[in-house]
């Protein structure tokens, strides 16, 4: 991929603004070299439901590139100040075309990412609030944990309990109440930038 | 069971190509089954028809894409790249549809191949004249 980015423009964002509108027309794919991006829609209530978090080296919007459709089904929006790489899908589809070290490479890539949406949204139909909570501490370990430093890894990004309602799909005061529970057991200590006792949590 | 009891070949009333894939696939059955459909194909467009595929891929719950499918996979690409069909469409679950799209783009041929979720709508696009 490292090759096929080589000709891309560079664009750098501050937290909070929103790349992709949903039904924004999308003609391009962005890879991120540094910061977070979440994924999101908006509920018939209003709510936010984020889908995704997407970190260093993870390239979007996949599922509309890779379906043709060319209409954005999210909003996606920088948690962090982010530094992007942005190619015309069309230039990528024409370096990517019988490149099949690349493609492999690309099929790996969007295998691993498909699979870790149908983790997401399977972690989110749980009906359990504390099965939610602690599927994603597991995710955002995944996604956004520093290596496991004696059994502790801090995330680089900060969090609201809001967020992490939006990222569960509960509300603000469940995910508290979840939150204190986990906090009292050690699973995680902190405030805005959680640090996750991973061994704490794979027992949990 | 051998490799050519994990999949079906057929040419249906309709005039279609059929592969329907069972169960988890081994690099030596994915392989037979691209290269029975390949001859297929070689047929009837040596006959002058219009090769219509429909390919049926509900039967694999998880995609295999270990190193081990490297060279099937990329058998795939080469086919869907190179061989005198007209459209070929899959159907199947979404991590194998991902697959797919992700090849048909490595071959430079979306506009040929489409993934469904359904046999009903992949009919409808293979049945399409535009």
């Amino acid at each position: 991929m490292e090759d096929i980015f080589r000709e891309a423009r560079q664009r750098r964002l501050s937290k909070g603004q929103i790349l992709i509108y949903e039904g924004d027309p999308i003609s391009n794919l962005f890879r991120i070299m540094e910061g977070y991006v979440k994924v999101y829609n908006i509920q018939s209530d209003g709510a936010a439901r984020i889908i995704f978090i997407y970190s260093p080296n993870d390239m979007f919007p996949l599922t509309t590139f890779l379906s043709g459709v060319g209409i954005g089904r999210y909003f996606y929006e920088c948690m962090t100040d982010v530094n992007l790489q942005i190619i015309p899908q069309a230039r990528f589809q024409e370096l990517l075309r019988g490149n099949l070290n690349a493609g492999e490479e690309f099929i790996h890539y969007t295998m691993d990412i498909s699979q870790q949406f149908l983790d997401r949204i399977s972690a989110l139909s749980s009906n359990s609030a504390h099965r939610k909570v602690v599927s994603l501490l597991h995710y955002l370990v995944e996604r956004a944990g520093t290596e496991p430093d004696a059994g502790a890894s801090k995330l680089k990004i900060p969090l609201t309990s809001q967020d992490i309602a939006d990222l569960c799909g509960l509300s603000r005061e469940t995910v508290t109440i979840q939150l204190s529970k986990l906090k009292k057991s050690g699973v995680i200590s902190g405030t805005r930038f959680l640090t996750i006792d991973t061994s704490k949590l794979k027992n949990d | 069971m051998n490799h050519t009891e994990k999949f079906e070949l057929f040419i249906s009333p309709s005039g279609f190509i059929e592969e329907k894939f069972i169960g988890r696939q081994t690099p030596e059955s994915a392989q037979t089954a691209v290269d029975q459909l390949i001859k297929l194909t070689r047929k009837l467009k040596g006959q002058k028809k219009r090769v219509l595929i429909l390919v049926d891929i509900t039967g694999i719950s998880k995609v295999n894409t270990s190193d081990r499918m490297k060279e099937t996979r990329q058998a795939m690409v080469k086919a869907m790249k190179e061989e005198p069909y007209d459209r070929l469409a899959v159907y199947g679950n979404m991590a194998t549809q991902v697959l797919v799209n992700t090849m048909a783009l490595i071959a430079g041929k979306r506009n040929k191949v489409r993934v469904f979720d359904n046999r009903i709508d992949a009919l409808k696009w293979l049945k399409n004249k535009d």
